[in-house]
């Protein structure tokens, strides 16, 4: 544990002295801003010339910049972990105190925690519609496990830097593909279940009553657990 | 013939790294995705799509391609042998430009079948992958990380990426008209619209031009950071 923590404390004097990983943890802010000026401009827009309300897809849109923070924090976690396999980075945490759990919980402690923050932030203040506080509550988990798992994905599948590429767009799949889930209706909808991120969208639809949301993120976070199970088994066996 | 060799073996290895199956399934969402919009937006969505993936896949893999080269120190032995810069340089580019345009093509074709006519809007994408995967590669000889790519390679595109707003109507300058992208936009409307031949003509210069000037700066940026480096532990 203390290992783990000397390495995060390494991480961040790294954070204070690289300007690019200071980029990435200003992104999401960006994406931020974005969506608190720009949505509500574009539905004036479109109002005004198409007669086209996006209002309607106020929670679709929260979602989709939800998950895309998510995606930056973790790819940028991934990549990080891809180079650092390239590099034998990985091997030779493997044998210090840290171990190679510890070196994982590290890495991806940072994912967790810094997606809990930005998504926080973005749901409290910069969602152009507001999102109750127990939809928050039940949306942390998810978003929580969502920057790991993509991360994970990266560095369980992909047995090098251009591979971890190649597989980063098949992670910005698994979070766009389940939008599609918001214009059909169930029972077929619910197919798109055993994608984790289609949960998150279900919630952040907002026409559910309070148990059925709480029935969602119970389901919801149980299929992320599940996958980050699933990823960190084959990380694990991984032989690098 | 060394160089048509080169390419035939930068397209196993991109296919081995399963560059092709990721673009089969982007594409194909692509495609299911242009079905679902209203026809009216179809064919602005479709340059859009076109230009923001397609056509700059090459200067999001040729990143990961360089730095991991970087990594395995191959550029040390690789340049021993008579194998050129130039033709590592070229080899890669149009490698990565042929993934390009067959995915734009697919997706192209399945939306508007053989209605239009693809061969000025081909030529868009072909000219703007050229361009964009030399200028990241000339990022990826400066980097040592694939967060540091993605980092420089943002500051580097994007004002080369401003000419989507005038695209679509949103702000515009007669400043756009110097960027090789306002060339891109050019040659894919023109699969869609009439354009005048002269305005087509300055398109193709604009970018060819902005191709040749990427390609001798990716050359410098290879001297710099790759050869005159070479032998030593590298910083």
């Amino acid at each position: 544990m203390i290992s783990a923590l000397r390495l995060l404390q390494s991480d961040m004097r790294l954070v204070r002295r690289d300007a690019m990983l200071f980029f990435y943890l200003i992104a999401p802010l960006l994406l931020m801003s974005a969506l608190w000026f720009g949505v509500p401009a574009a539905n004036d827009v479109l109002i005004a010339y198409f007669a086209f309300d996006l209002s309607e897809y106020y929670g679709l849109i929260t979602g989709v910049s939800l998950l895309l923070v998510s995606l930056i924090l973790g790819c940028m976690c991934g990549f990080m972990m891809l180079d650092e396999r390239d590099d034998h980075l990985i091997e030779y945490f493997a044998v210090t105190p840290l171990s190679r759990k510890g070196y994982l919980v590290c890495r991806l402690a940072t994912a967790v925690i810094l997606s809990v923050f930005y998504d926080a932030v973005l749901l409290l203040f910069a969602a152009p519609e507001p999102v109750p506080i127990t939809h928050i509550l039940y949306l942390l988990p998810m978003a929580a496990l969502e920057a790991p798992l993509i991360a994970l994905f990266l560095i369980a599948f992909a047995s090098n830097k251009v591979e971890g590429l190649a597989l980063s767009k098949g992670a910005s799949l698994m979070v766009a593909v389940p939008v599609a889930a918001w214009f059909i209706g169930p029972p077929i909808k619910y197919g798109f279940g055993i994608f984790p991120a289609f949960w998150i969208y279900e919630i952040l639809r907002g026409d559910s009553g309070q148990w059925q949301a709480l029935l969602l993120m119970l389901a919801g976070t149980g299929v992320h657990l599940l996958a980050v199970y699933v990823m960190l088994q084959k990380f694990l066996r991984r032989q690098d | 013939m060394r160089l048509a060799g080169a390419i035939a073996y930068d397209i196993k290895l991109q296919y081995r790294h399963g560059f092709y199956y990721a673009y089969l399934v982007i594409s194909a969402f692509y495609v299911v995705l242009l079905r679902f919009l209203p026809a009216s937006v179809r064919e602005t969505a479709d340059i859009l799509l076109t230009f923001t993936d397609p056509s700059m896949l090459g200067f999001f893999f040729i990143g990961g391609l360089v730095l991991l080269e970087k990594g395995q120190d191959i550029h040390n032995t690789l340049f021993v042998t008579p194998y050129k810069p130039e033709e590592y340089i070229l080899s890669k580019t149009l490698s990565l430009t042929i993934l390009s345009a067959i995915s734009s093509y697919l997706i192209h074709i399945s939306e508007f079948g053989f209605t239009t006519n693809p061969l000025l809007f081909m030529l868009g994408v072909v000219l703007t992958s050229v361009f964009f995967t030399f200028a990241g590669m000339g990022v990826a000889f400066r980097c040592r990380s694939l967060n540091g790519f993605f980092f420089l390679s943002t500051m580097v595109t994007f004002v080369f990426l401003l000419p989507i707003s005038g695209f679509l109507d949103i702000w515009s300058t007669p400043l756009y008209y110097v960027l090789p992208t306002q060339g891109s936009f050019i040659l894919l409307r023109s699969a869609f619209e009439q354009i005048p031949a002269s305005q087509i003509l300055y398109a193709v210069l604009l970018l060819a031009g902005w191709g040749g000037l990427a390609f001798l700066w990716t050359r410098v940026s290879f001297r710099k950071f790759i050869m005159l480096r070479m032998g030593g532990d590298g910083p």
